[in-house]
């Protein structure tokens, strides 16, 4: 496993995180969503050691952090924020140079063709790189100590879609060999949509989902019956629900079980929408059908 | 191998992609034998998930349309033409067999239905395989 996160807890004075578990096996994508202030960043915090969990553990590559290890554990982690701490006066030169000596494993090579895929002049000063250059060169420096797990933490938000498509061919590409993993948090889920082999969502501190996106997208599903019908079923059934008149739109947590019962009742299929992770999203979260 | 997914498609996409394989392997544009690409090639050209990719694969595999030899690769089936030609029969029943519903739904009668096929069949002399 790379990631192995059970139980973390962390208490604040107006937040805490409460009970989250992760698990992402090497060569995979784990999207993590959920709303702004629901505790990504805390989590992403406690999984790369920078603040103790009150409770619970974490092993990364199979190990738990502590004083000897520290050092080669954040050696293998590859970590692009939202805001990239540059000094903007300084080259794009001096910082790529500064950057590698803090890396033994620092790759030139690797380097150099990142930087001539993204097309990133190294004379200039970082602070006059476009948004999303400065994004690619954050990435590019992260991707050249050659970790096996990128921890990305909202990058790419604010980046229109040719970047963010950019970007997720990397991403693509760097799990390509099976090794190695990458956990992705974002709000913009329709970058999730396609990519991400497990889904992990979170909601004001408290873990709602964590587990393959495929199993998700077939078992939440938007059903259209009518309301006699839908006070039959049981409410534990749905996630969330609005009526149009006679006839009412709902979520269903478990599809395959929902339709079991649907069919039992009423002798017939009921009618039913695929939703994205955006709608799964707003239904868990805010309870709301769109 | 080119496969279009469609995020507006009813179907998963796992889904999408067996169909669109099954589909090229059924009109000859994938050979029998021929090399397709591993899980985490088609992965990576489509930006998709490595698990979706695989479910799709599982499910060719099962009805016996790809094979895996271990270390090798994944190959289209060398399938026989009669059966080839038994599920392009089966394919063709379910096609036709939903439109027909729709047709029954909107209130036509059945010799009205095949009326139509008939005479769309005769229009379509494009697509016409003998």
């Amino acid at each position: 496993m790379m990631i192995e996160a059970n139980g973390l807890c962390k208490k604040y004075p107006a937040f805490s995180l409460e009970n989250i578990n992760i698990m992402l096996p090497e060569g995979y994508i784990m999207g993590f969503i959920g709303p702004n202030g629901s505790g990504k960043t805390t989590t992403i915090k406690l999984l790369m050691n920078l603040v103790k969990p009150d409770k619970g553990n974490i092993k990364l590559f199979g190990m738990e952090w502590d004083e000897q290890n520290e050092i080669q554990l954040k050696q293998r982690i590859g970590y692009v924020g939202e805001e990239q701490p540059f000094y903007d006066e300084m080259t794009v030169k001096w910082t790529s140079d500064f950057v590698s000596r803090f890396y033994p494993n620092w790759d030139d090579k690797v380097y150099n063709e990142l930087m001539v895929q993204f097309n990133i002049d190294r004379k200039k000063k970082v602070g006059e790189l476009s948004k999303g250059n400065r994004v690619k060169f954050a990435l590019a420096l992260a991707l050249s100590h050659k970790p096996d797990l990128m921890i990305l933490d909202e990058p790419t938000s604010g980046l229109d879609p040719i970047i963010r498509r950019d970007i997720l061919k990397i991403l693509s590409k760097f799990i390509g060999d099976g090794k190695r993993s990458i956990l992705f948090s974002t709000h913009i889920t329709e970058d999730l949509d396609k990519i991400a082999d497990y889904i992990t969502l979170i909601n004001n501190g408290r873990l709602l989902i964590s587990c393959e996106k495929d199993e998700i997208i077939n078992k939440i599903k938007k059903v259209h019956i009518n309301n006699s019908e839908f006070e039959k079923i049981p409410p534990s059934f749905f996630i969330a629900h609005k009526s149009i008149g006679n006839e009412v739109i709902a979520v269903t947590s478990d599809f395959g079980a929902f339709e079991s019962i649907y069919k039992n009742m009423t002798g017939k299929k009921p009618e039913v929408y695929a939703m994205d992770l955006s709608d799964i999203m707003l239904a868990y979260v805010k309870g709301e059908v769109c | 191998m080119y496969i279009h997914l469609s995020q507006e498609d009813i179907r998963p996409l796992y889904q999408q992609i067996a169909d669109q394989i099954k589909g090229q392997i059924m009109d000859g544009t994938i050979r029998p034998g021929e090399e397709l690409p591993s899980i985490r090639q088609l992965a990576q050209q489509l930006l998709i998930s490595v698990i979706t990719v695989k479910r799709a694969y599982d499910d060719l595999e099962r009805e016996g349309f790809i094979y895996t030899r271990q270390g090798l690769g994944t190959f289209a089936a060398n399938i026989e033409s009669s059966e080839l030609d038994a599920m392009r029969f089966t394919q063709a029943e379910e096609i036709l067999g939903e439109a027909i519903k729709k047709c029954q739904k909107l209130g036509l009668r059945n010799n009205e239905i095949s009326h139509i096929i008939t005479n769309l069949s005769k229009e379509d002399k494009n697509d016409d395989r003998s």
